[in-house]
Parts: C-alpha cells; structure tokens; sequence
C-alpha cells in the first residue's frame, strides 16, 4: 500500500514538474510579419540565365554557311518598363559545336557582355561584348567591343532612328569570318501553350486544322545569332555538326557553373520528369545517357493512352526512335555516333529547301527539325506527333493549332523578326493574360 | 485529493481566456468596400471603411471625425456617367468600434454617399482611389432595385466578404484588390429608396471569421495552466474513449486474464504496463519517426507496426500454450501422483504454469500497448514540431493513462467473472482447459492480427 | 523450453525489427496516379522555378483557376502555396501566410513526400520565424531533392538564425556552387558581411542584383541590400543611389522609403526624412517604420507626434503578445533602446535569444543586460556578438556602453570612436550620445 502511494505520488510529481517544464521552457514562435531577419529571396527565377530556344539551319540566303540562334530571356515584355531586360553581365553565354559525335565540344563561342552607362530616367540597354573563340582547348578573343543594339522601347528612346537601322548596324563580323549578333529580337517561337499543358487537351479535336492561340505574339527575347562558313565546321565524313548552348554564372570560389542549357527544344518540358528539372539543368550533354529512359520511356506517351486511348495504343516503352532523335541523331539523317548527348544535330549536306515544310522531315522536308531546325519549324505539333509514334508507324495530324509565328521571318541575318516596340505595344497597357503568363512562365522552364 | 481536484477544475473554469480575436486580415490592414447602388433613379454609393487594430490606434490618436473621413473618401472616388466626371455626397455617416484583439478596437465607418440622377441608359464608371497604397481587401459591388435594371457589369452584385463582416477562408481566394468598377445601367422611372447603413449588431460585424487556421490545441501559442489543465482531463477521457476502439488488445488481455490466475492485483497491473508501453512506444515511434522522418513517412510505418505488434501476440500466445499444456500434463501427472496420496495436505498451489507469472503479463501488457495509436503519434510529433514536447509527453501520459484505466476496467470483470465462476468450484475437464483455452484464443487473436496486418504491407 | 521461449521472442522481435527498417525501402515506387502529375511536371516545373516580371498576381489567378478544375493535383497546390508566399513579399502584407501554410498542407495531404510542399512549407517557418522547424523541414526538403539549390539556402538560413554560422556558411557555399543565382549570392554576400568582409559582401550583392534581371521585387529587395551595406559603412550617399534606383524599378518599396529617410536624416534634412518614413508607415506600419519615425519627430522636436509613434508600437507588442508572441528580439531591442520597462527586459531577452541564438540575439541581450546594470555579464554576449568579425556599429557602440558601465574609460572611448568610424549615423538615438561621450 505504502510502495502504491509513493509510486503514485512519485507519478504525480512528475507530472507537476513536466507541465511546469512545458509551460515554461518551450519557446515560443515567432511573428508572421517579414521582420528585420534578413528574407533573401528563395522563389526568383534567373531569367537573363534561361535558354529559351536553339536554332540550327544552313543560311537560305547564304548555303554555304551555317545559322546558329540561341534565345534567352523568356517572355520579355517590350512595354515593362522602369526595368528593362539586357543579357547578364556575370553571366558565361556559350554556344558548343560537337564535329565529331563524342559530344565534346570542338569550338566554343563565349559571350560576355558588360552594360552601357546608366541614363537617368531610361537605363541605357545597349550593351557591348566580346566573343571568345576555343578550339582545342587554345582560346583566343575573336570580337570585342561590339554593341547590341538597344531594346525596342519605343521611337523616343531609339533617337527616332528606325530600329532596323540599329539591327544592321549592329551585325559584326568576327576574326574568323563568322557574322555575329546579339540583342533583342521579336520571340520567333510560336504555340498554343496553355492548351497544351492543361492535361495535354488539344483544341479543336486534333489541332491540326489551326485555330490555336499563339501565346507568345508580342513577346521579345534576348538572342545571340552566329553565321558560320560550313568549311569551318564540316569534319568531311558524315558533315554533320552537333550543337548546344549554356549559360555559366561565376561562383564565389573563382569557377563557373552551367546553370542552364539547351539542345533539342521541349527535352525539357516534355520529357524530363520534374524532381530531375535542377540536375538536368546542370549537367554537360556527354553525361546525358543517364536520361536516356526518359526518351526510351516517356511519360507522355502512358499520359496519351490514358487520356486518348481513342487515338492509341501509343507506344510507351522501348522507343528507339525517341532516342534517336534527341540522344544520338537518326540514323540516315543526322546520325552522329552511339555517345549518347541531347545536342541539336545538323547535317551539313543537306540542302536547303526552296518551300520549307513547318512539320520538317515527318513531311518529307529533310532540311526540317529535327535535322537542326529552322526559325519556320513547328517543333510542337512535330514533338506530339513524334512521340505519339510518327516515326514508328503510327501516325496522328496531331497539333496545337498555332503554325507559324505571328511576325515575318527576315530574308537576311540574323532572320529573326525584330522586337516590339514597347510604345506601340499594348501589353504594357492592360494587364497581362492568363494566357499570356502561362506561355511566359512556361518558357521559362529550362 | 478530490478536493484538489475540484479546485483545479474551478481554477480551470476561471482562468480559461477568450478566444482571441485578430483582425482576420491581419492587424495591419484597411480594408474598404464599395456598393454602388442604383436605386430607381438616383446613383448611391455605400462605402465601408474597415481599419484593423493598428490603423485604428493611429487613426484614434488623432481623433477620427467621421464626417471628415467621410467627406475625405467622397474625395477619394472618382465616378463619371457617360463619361462625365461626377461629384459623389456624403449625405449620411455612421461609425462604430468593434472589439479587436489584445482588447484593442477596430473601426467600421460606413458613409453613404449621394451621386446624380440617372436618365435611361447611362454608363457609370468609379474608382476608389482611397488608401491606395495601403494593404487590406478592396471590393467592388454593383445593383440596381426599384425599377432599375444592370444592363452590364464587371463586378458582382453581392460582396464577397458579407460587406467587411466576414472575409472568406477559401484558400483559392486571393485577397481581393478590386478598386473599380463599370457598370451599364437602365435608371427606373422614379426615385428609389435611400439605401441604409448598418446598425447594431452588423455594424459591430460579430461573424467576423478568423483565417488563421492553427489554432489545434497543441498549437495554441500561449498555454495558460488553464489551458493546460483541460487539455490533460481531456487527453485523459480521450484515451479511456479510445480503449473501446477497435484494438488495444482488450479482448486479449479479457482472455489472457481469464485463463492465467489473474487477480485485481494483476489486472491493475497489467493496466499500468499498458500504460507504460503505450507511452513509450509513442516515444520510441515518434523519436523513430523523427530519425527516419527523412526516409519514412510515420503513415508508413503503420502497417509494420501492426504486424510486428502482431507477430509479438503470436509469440506469447504460443508460449503460454506450451507453458499451459505442460502445466496441465504436469497437474495430470500430479494427480494422478495425489491420488495415491490423498491424505496429504496441499502444501502448495498448483505451481502457475510458467508464462503466467509476470512475464507472461507484461508480454501481454507490452503487446497490448504496443501499437500507438495514430492519434497519439500525431499530438506527439505535433508537439514536438512545435517545441512543446513537455506538454506533448504529458498529454501523452495522460492518455495512455485513460487507456490504460478503461483496459484495467475491462481486466477488472474479466478477472471477477473468473472468480466468480472459480469459487463455484466447477470442476470439469473443461473448466480445467480453460487456462489453456484462454492460450488458444490469445493465439488466434495474434494470428487473426497477423493475417489481418499482412494485405495492409505496401 | 525457456531457451525455446527465448528464441521465439528473440525471432518475433527481429522479424519486426527487420520489418520496421526494411518497410521503408521496400516502399512500393510510383503509381499509376503519378503519371499525369509528372508530365504535368513540365509546366510546373516551369511554375515552380520562379515568377517573371511581376505577373505573380496572373500566375496566382491561373493557379487558382486550374485549382478548382483539379482539385486533386498537388503539385498545382505546392506552386499555389510558393507563389502565395511571393505575392507577401512583394506586397508586405501577411494575410498571405496562413493562405500559403493551408495550401501546402492540402499538397502534402496529398502526398507526404511532395519535395516542393516540404520546401514551400520550410521557407514559411523561416518567414514566421519558426527557425528549429524551418531547419527540420528545411533537411528534409533537401533529402527529398537534392539537386534543388533553394533547400540549402533555407537551411542555411536557418542555421544562420541559430547561430551555427559554420554550418550555414556551408550550406551556403554549396548552395553557390550548386546554382549561382540572386538567391545563392545573396547569402554569400551576407556570409562575407558578417565576417567583416564589407568588399567581398557589397561585390557578391552586385553580382546579386546583376542576376535579378528585370525582375522588380527581386532586383529592389538586392539593391535595398546593396544600399544598407554601403550605409552600415558610412557612405550615405552611395546607399541613396541603390535606394533610388530600387524604388524606380519597384515604386512605393517600403524598405527603400525607409532607408531613404535614414539618409535624408544624416543629410540633416528631418523634414524629409520624416516625409519618406511616413510614407512608408503609410503603406504598412510595420514596427521598425513605426519605431523610426517616432524617433524622427523625437528629433524634429515633435515630442507629442513622437509619443503617437511609441504608443503604437506598444499596440503592436500587445498583439503580439496575444497572438502568443512574447520573445520577439525587435520588440525587445527597441524596448532596450527606449528605456521601455527596464527591469523586465534582461529576462525578455534571454527569451528572445533562445528562439534566435545568433550573434543579433547575442548583442540584444548583451545591450539588455548592460540597461539592467548586469554588466559583466553582458559583456560576455557582446564578445560572443562580435566573434565572427562583423564590422557593426551598433554593436560595437554598446560594447562601448558596457565598458564604460564597468568603469572601464579607455576602452570605452575606444569603442564608440570605432562605432562613429564604421557608420557615424548608426542610429537616431545613440549615435549622439556616442559623439558626447567622445568630447
């Protein structure tokens, strides 16, 4: 009875002291408002980082040369002023050609820009550069103080010079011969983004008739435009060239980092599973064989035979031909080797089409993506129908709807269309879309 | 001690505090609300000003008029019909202090204000460019009544916050920033009625919603001992409640008990080991949980539970039986031995077939406690997430201890029953086998659990 | 048979014991369900990676839209809670918080091991304050996605808080090294500044505001940072430029309203300053406005208007309070720095540090202390405060006032004159008294 009554007792007290200990020592959380703890931002994007869009074709204009574009900056608004949007100028911008198929690269442009003086009210976007050319390891500077043009605010800021006069002016040709360009240009990409990405739906039945909203008409980026003599890159075997870009930014132990980079368009967005976004954007195209299951299995394809089984059966598994054509080229076509890299490849001897065909070599028009890729090139509605099994025998008029770009291609370098003008433009004005946001962030997925 | 008891409950009562009751928005905020009401021909707008517990504290150290503010809102909108600018009135004001927290006020001014009359079809476009800068909820709403008709409108025509009162918690909500308004309207023929203001109690705005969401029990920042107190009575009721959940192992410690030479004694005892299992298997789960909480998700970890508490009831069972059937061969044997002995005394009790004495009970009470119940994991990890694992222990403890007592309840009947029926001194074979029935129904229970436990595995 | 009973149970308890640790990799992998979250993924990853030019507000009303056609689709969720979260930042309003914390709840409810709802939900510990929890959910994130630099940075920052600055420099290192970007060069800047390092602090910041593009939060919170780290070195006018600039490219910035007035006042034009702070306590009175610009009027000689400002934050702590907030170190700083109810305020600050054990909370309570007349002690914690190198005028300043309560003139007279060096206009109240002191 007595050992009950201790025990009890002993229970009791330690109850006390446990609710006095909780109540007294536990501290306490703090206040929901942003204080003076220093909130360094952890949700903003990098976009003067972010690889848009990669661009490969022989030059229409010029055959015996070599067009290659890389667009950053996506979604840039022409009208979003007081801040306006110039290449970084930390930042490493680099465009790598592969000529023999081990994915390494065998010449290097880098680009580095530094930004123009600071004008009171406008800042000054115009910006000057250099191009660094590596070849074997050996670097040497083949531009320098070249000058982009300034964005298209509007016609006071341009000083009332027609902004074409400024694309011309500034196009530069560099120590090797290459013609060069760098700076805003209109978004030569087009599609019907918000479409696509709600659950795959696509407008109107099939798409392929049109009618889909170009989500990206008015929008600006960022480009850097590289002519090349074919005799420069042309290794005289299968004249086939792979080509990738990457953006580096400086760390603070005095290296580099690739925090972005991009070879074949949409690899990404339609292939790459989300938790693998981060590592994908990090790693070097020779390291890519550890992605190849998601070219050889992809998750779109089980999405459209549980969505569309109507259309199906949609192969899932084994799909050579997906990894053909984003890992190691097709065979017959742009085949670079077994190495398997996601590079944008480019046959050299193919010649360019009089009337090109937007849905490239599906519809017979061998100079089409995915043999490099033209401005023209719908590489959405070729990326559904390739994945649904075009190349495989099972073939779909699948489509978003959106064609072709809203603007005119130029005849000239650096073909792209130029920008807005940010006066002219009513975006600025009224508030964005939805529709426009998405297509806006969705680019800004790399 | 019960008058202890009574004291603490008393003490409780009185010092339990009032629900707090922020500014649902937060106490920073102005929040306004704009109707535009055309009624019969004439254009009103009614304006509700909402300063939260701050503002209303800056507004009072300078004292707030409310025919200033509400000459200084009028000032503050801009409204055109056909495109001619218009002059909005203030014709009529009222103000009121609805209680905020931390015995601070809020303020509700409602102004209504006085436009032009309409003709026909006229198109009205206001904004409201009062506190522009300033964070809180905007809202614009638009009707017509009394012979006029909204042709046209781009904003609703009922509020979504009920005017201010009650500012909605849906999470697809964002707080709303709508400062204008257009709106094609077809006057009535003939002048409307004035549209009210509130007053009494929808002007001190009582359903104000509170959108914080947080506030569980163990969440409550400010743990007074009153709070304190009637969280432990309840985790105590809690806990015997939950004994009469499926599981818990009552009808194992039931037949354990009856089989065994159980005593009050043991079925107390018994209790207790339950309690002391079931707290320390929370802990040992929970500070698992929080180990591999970078692996394993505690939702998973449950099946497993299930089956190791299973398998654990298998194992006792089984040695009990074993133990059971060699106690019932050796009382046999022993009897058959008596039988010649007859004459003399029993000395000695039957000796307790091995795996009844204390061992057995605590690998039933063990198995018993074993499994922690998910809603006792939860107020643990809870707890600790929120750096009260002091408080969360103790509720803890006080639930297991109301489990524990419901289990020694059940224990309780199942041991007097057993006596009872004992000293009716049945002597069958069967009343004999119990004990070793009893081993049996421990055993199939446990298996029972394991099959029952093993389609639950991921 | 005992040995037997042995075995049995020992086998019993290494089955479970098995079960227990294999049952979590033996976890079954991805189902069915998941496929069309992770194609999707594109889109969110998209989402997930950041906000361009200000379209949070469109970003937020899409979410919500596809929300309520899909209500089963954490991830959508995850992005809702992260974007909701950026929509506080950029307006200062809180009432984004709880809306952010329930729509990240409702993605792990869906699934426990969404990487982005366990990241979305650290970094809300972090902004309420919850260090220990934004550590733990912070770790976890990480665990669940390593390749994610933002992770690193909220433990970081949490660790940072801690007062385990060796862990958080680390964490940010690798966060720098794993993806340069404003947020990693950010925190470097920071791990420069606070081991005195000013140069390498201000040149990483530029390097930050360089990387925000034209991003108009981003860039205006950099160079607000920028501004104050030329400030806390003195150069007033240098802090104007990045001030200014932060409020062209994002007009009505509170935290550059605010630190345009602290120039305006070391220019000697109170009228201004006073202008800049009002507007800013306009926009949201947040303590530290409030605070500053009661000291402002205190020295306009506006004693009564001044009074108006202190009794509001005295409103402000007793919301605090009820809302369960009794240790929060700005509240009892500026307690300390106002003489407001001296003799309770050492305890409130050796609270106030136990939630936040960094060398901030290290220097409330040393100053703490040393208005309570505990000087002794409280020069232990100025030591500890200043033990990484930290260039900080007002730390050194109540160094100054600790050595001067101990008697100690020399070393006192030392230390303000250092105070005065580093940033003669360290604060409104003090930083005359550091000049009298010196005459």
């Amino acid at each position: 009875m007595k050992k009950r009554f201790l025990l009890a007792l002993g229970f009791a007290g330690a109850l006390v002291v446990a609710v006095g200990v909780a109540v007294v020592a536990g501290p306490t959380p703090g206040a929901g408002q942003a204080s003076s703890h220093r909130e360094a931002p952890l949700i903003s994007e990098d976009p003067t980082a972010d690889n848009t869009d990669l661009y490969a074709f022989r030059s229409p204009d010029k055959p015996d040369s070599v067009t290659i574009i890389s667009n950053w900056i996506p979604g840039e608004d022409p009208a979003a002023g007081p801040n306006y949007w110039t290449f970084s100028k930390n930042a490493r911008y680099d465009i790598y050609i592969d000529k023999n198929g081990d994915a390494v690269p065998d010449t290097t442009y880098t680009y580095r820009f530094t930004n123009g003086p600071n004008v009171a009210f406008l800042q000054n976007t115009q910006q000057s550069y250099s191009v660094t050319k590596t070849e074997a390891g050996a670097s040497r500077v083949v531009g320098q103080g070249l000058l982009t043009p300034p964005d298209n605010i509007g016609p006071k800021s341009l000083g009332g010079v027609p902004y074409a006069k400024y694309r011309t002016d500034q196009t530069h040709v560099l120590s090797d011969g290459e013609l060069t360009f760098a700076g805003q240009r209109d978004d030569p990409f087009f599609g019907d983004v918000g479409a696509i990405f709600d659950l795959v739906s696509i407008r109107a039945g099939t798409g392929s008739t049109g009618g889909g909203k170009d989500f990206l008409a008015g929008y600006g980026v960022h480009s850097i435009a590289l002519q090349i003599p074919i005799s420069q890159l042309d290794n005289g075997t299968n004249h086939t060239i792979g080509v990738y870009a990457n953006t580096e930014r400086p760390t603070p132990d005095g290296g580099f980092t690739q925090v972005s980079r991009l070879g074949n368009p949409l690899i990404n967005e339609v292939l790459i599973p989300t938790d693998l976004k981060d590592r994908w954007n990090a790693t070097r195209p020779i390291e890519d064989s550890q992605f190849a299951q998601y070219a050889s299995t992809p998750i779109l394809a089980a999405l459209l035979n549980k969505l569309y089984p109507q259309f199906g059966p949609f192969q899932e598994t084994n799909r050579d031909d997906l990894v053909a054509v984003t890992l190691t080229g097709v065979p017959g076509l742009n085949y670079t080797g077994p190495t398997q890299a996601d590079l944008l490849r480019l046959n050299m001897s193919i010649p360019v089409t009089a009337s090109p065909n937007r849905l490239g070599v599906i519809a017979g028009d061998l100079a089409g993506y995915p043999n490099g890729r033209r401005l023209g090139d719908d590489v959405i509605d070729i990326d559904e129908r390739v994945i649904a099994g075009e190349l495989i025998g099972h073939k779909l008029p699948l489509g978003d709807g959106v064609n072709e770009d809203d603007k005119t291609f130029l005849s000239v370098f650096p073909y792209t269309a130029d920008p807005d003008s940010g006066f002219a433009n009513t975006k600025g004005a009224q508030k964005p879309t939805v529709a426009a946001a998405m297509a806006v962030l969705w680019r800004a997925n790399r | 001690m019960r008058r202890l008891v009574l004291l603490v409950c008393a003490a409780v009562v009185l010092a339990a505090p009032a629900a707090a009751l922020a500014h649902p928005l937060g106490n920073f905020t102005i929040n306004r609300h704009s109707r535009i009401e055309i009624s019969g021909d004439h254009l009103y707008v009614v304006y509700v000003l909402d300063l939260a517990e701050i503002p209303t504290f800056q507004a009072r150290q300078t004292g707030i008029d409310a025919k200033v503010y509400a000459r200084r809102i009028a000032a503050g909108t801009t409204l055109t019909i056909g495109g001619r600018p218009v002059q909005l009135r203030p014709v009529k004001q009222i103000l009121a202090f609805p209680k905020g927290a931390a015995g601070l006020q809020t303020a509700r001014l409602e102004v209504l204000l006085a436009g032009p009359k309409l003709h026909e079809v006229s198109e009205v476009v206001y904004h409201d460019n009062n506190y522009a800068d300033r964070i809180g909820w905007s809202e614009v709403v638009g009707r017509a009544s009394a012979g006029a008709h909204l042709l046209d409108s781009t904003v609703p025509a009922t509020s979504k916050s009920d005017e201010l009162r009650a500012y909605p918690k849906d999470l697809l909500q964002s707080p709303l920033r709508v400062t204008s308004a257009r709106v094609r309207v077809e006057a009535g023929g003939r002048a409307g009625p004035l549209p009210t203001l509130s007053s009494g109690t929808s002007l001190q705005a009582p359903d104000r919603v509170a959108d914080s969401g947080f506030t569980r029990l163990v969440a409550r920042d400010r743990l007074s001992a009153g709070v304190v107190a009637i969280s432990l009575l309840l985790a105590l009721f809690w806990g015997a409640a939950h004994a009469f959940t499926p599981g818990h192992g009552k009808s194992i410690v039931a037949a354990y008990l009856v089989g065994s030479r159980g005593t009050p004694r043991h079925a107390v005892l018994l209790g207790l080991i339950v309690t002391v299992t079931h707290t320390a298997g929370v802990f040992a789960l929970g500070i698992v949980t929080l180990a591999l909480s970078q692996f394993i998700v505690p939702a998973d970890l449950y099946p497993w539970l299930n089956l190791a508490s299973a398998l654990l009831v298998v194992a006792v069972g089984l040695g009990v039986l074993r133990a059971r059937i060699r106690s019932m061969a050796q009382a046999r044997a022993h009897a058959r031995g008596h039988a010649h002995h007859h004459h003399h005394r029993h000395s000695h009790e039957h000796v307790p077939p091995e795996g009844s004495g204390l061992r057995g009970l605590i690998g039933v009470g063990v198995s018993g406690g074993l499994l922690p119940c998910p809603t006792a994991l939860v107020v643990l990890l809870a707890a600790i997430s929120l750096h009260r694992v002091g408080y969360g222990l103790v509720l803890i403890v006080a639930f297991s201890l109301g489990l524990a007592a419901s289990v020694t309840g059940i224990g309780l009947v199942a041991v007097t029953a057993k006596r009872f029926f004992a000293r009716k001194s049945f002597d069958g074979r069967l009343i004999r086998a119990l004990p070793a029935i009893s081993a049996v129904v421990v055993l199939g229970l446990g298996l029972a659990m394991t099959f029952r436990a093993l389609p639950g595995l991921p | 048979m005992r040995k037997q009973r042995i075995a049995i149970g020992l086998a019993a308890a290494v089955v479970s014991a098995a079960a227990l640790l294999l049952g979590g990799s033996l976890r079954a992998g991805d189902d069915a369900g998941a496929a069309p979250a992770r194609t999707i993924g594109a889109q969110q990853a998209a989402l997930e990676s950041g906000f361009t030019s200000g379209s949070t507000v469109v970003l937020v009303q899409d979410l919500q839209l596809r929300l309520r056609a899909h209500s089963d689709q954490g991830m959508l969720w995850s992005l809702l809670g992260l974007a909701y979260q950026q929509r506080a930042r950029e307006t200062g309003d809180p009432a984004w918080y709880p809306k952010a914390g329930g729509a990240l709840e409702r993605a792990r409810a869906l699934d426990s091991r969404d990487p982005v709802a366990t990241s979305g939900l650290a970094s809300l510990a972090l902004s309420r304050h919850r260090f220990r929890d934004a550590l733990e959910l912070g770790r976890r994130a990480h665990a669940l996605a390593p390749d994610s630099a933002r992770n690193l940075g909220i433990v970081g920052d949490a660790l940072l808080e801690l007062g385990r600055y060796p862990d958080a420099f680390a964490a940010f290192n690798r966060m720098a090294r794993m993806k340069p970007s404003l947020a990693s060069y950010a925190r470097y800047s920071y791990e420069r500044e606070l081991q005195g390092d000013r140069a390498g602090a201000i040149r990483w910041m530029s390097v930050a505001v360089d990387a925000a593009g034209a991003q108009p939060e981003p860039r205006a919170w950099a160079q607000v940072q920028l501004g104050k780290l030329y400030w806390n070195e003195g150069q007033a006018d240098t802090a104007a430029v990045e001030y200014e600039r932060a409020l062209t490219g994002f007009p009505g910035y509170v935290y550059a309203l605010d630190g345009l007035a602290q120039v305006w006042a070391a220019r000697g034009r109170l009228d201004r300053a006073i202008r800049f702070e009002r507007q800013a306590v306009a926009s949201i009175p947040l303590p530290q406005f409030v605070g500053t610009l009661g000291d402002l009027y205190r020295l306009a000689g506006q004693p009564s208007l001044a009074r108006d400002q202190y009794a509001t934050i005295a409103a402000i702590d007793r919301l605090l309070r009820a809302n369960g907030v009794r240790t929060d170190l700005e509240a009892t700083l500026f307690d300390v720095d106002h003489g407001v109810a001296l003799g309770s305020v050492a305890s409130r600050a050796r609270r106030a540090r136990l939630e936040r054990p960094s060398i901030d909370g290290d220097d409330v309570l040393a100053w703490a202390l040393a208005r309570s007349g505990q000087c002794a002690e409280a020069r232990t914690y100025s030591q500890r405060a200043l033990r990484l190198g930290t260039k900080d005028a007002v730390k050194y300043f109540h160094r100054g006032m600790i050595e001067r309560c101990l008697g100690r003139s020399g070393p006192a007279r030392a230390w303000f004159a250092r105070a005065l060096a580093t940033n003669p206009h360290f604060s409104l109240i003090w930083a005359p008294v550091a000049r009298k002191a010196l005459r």
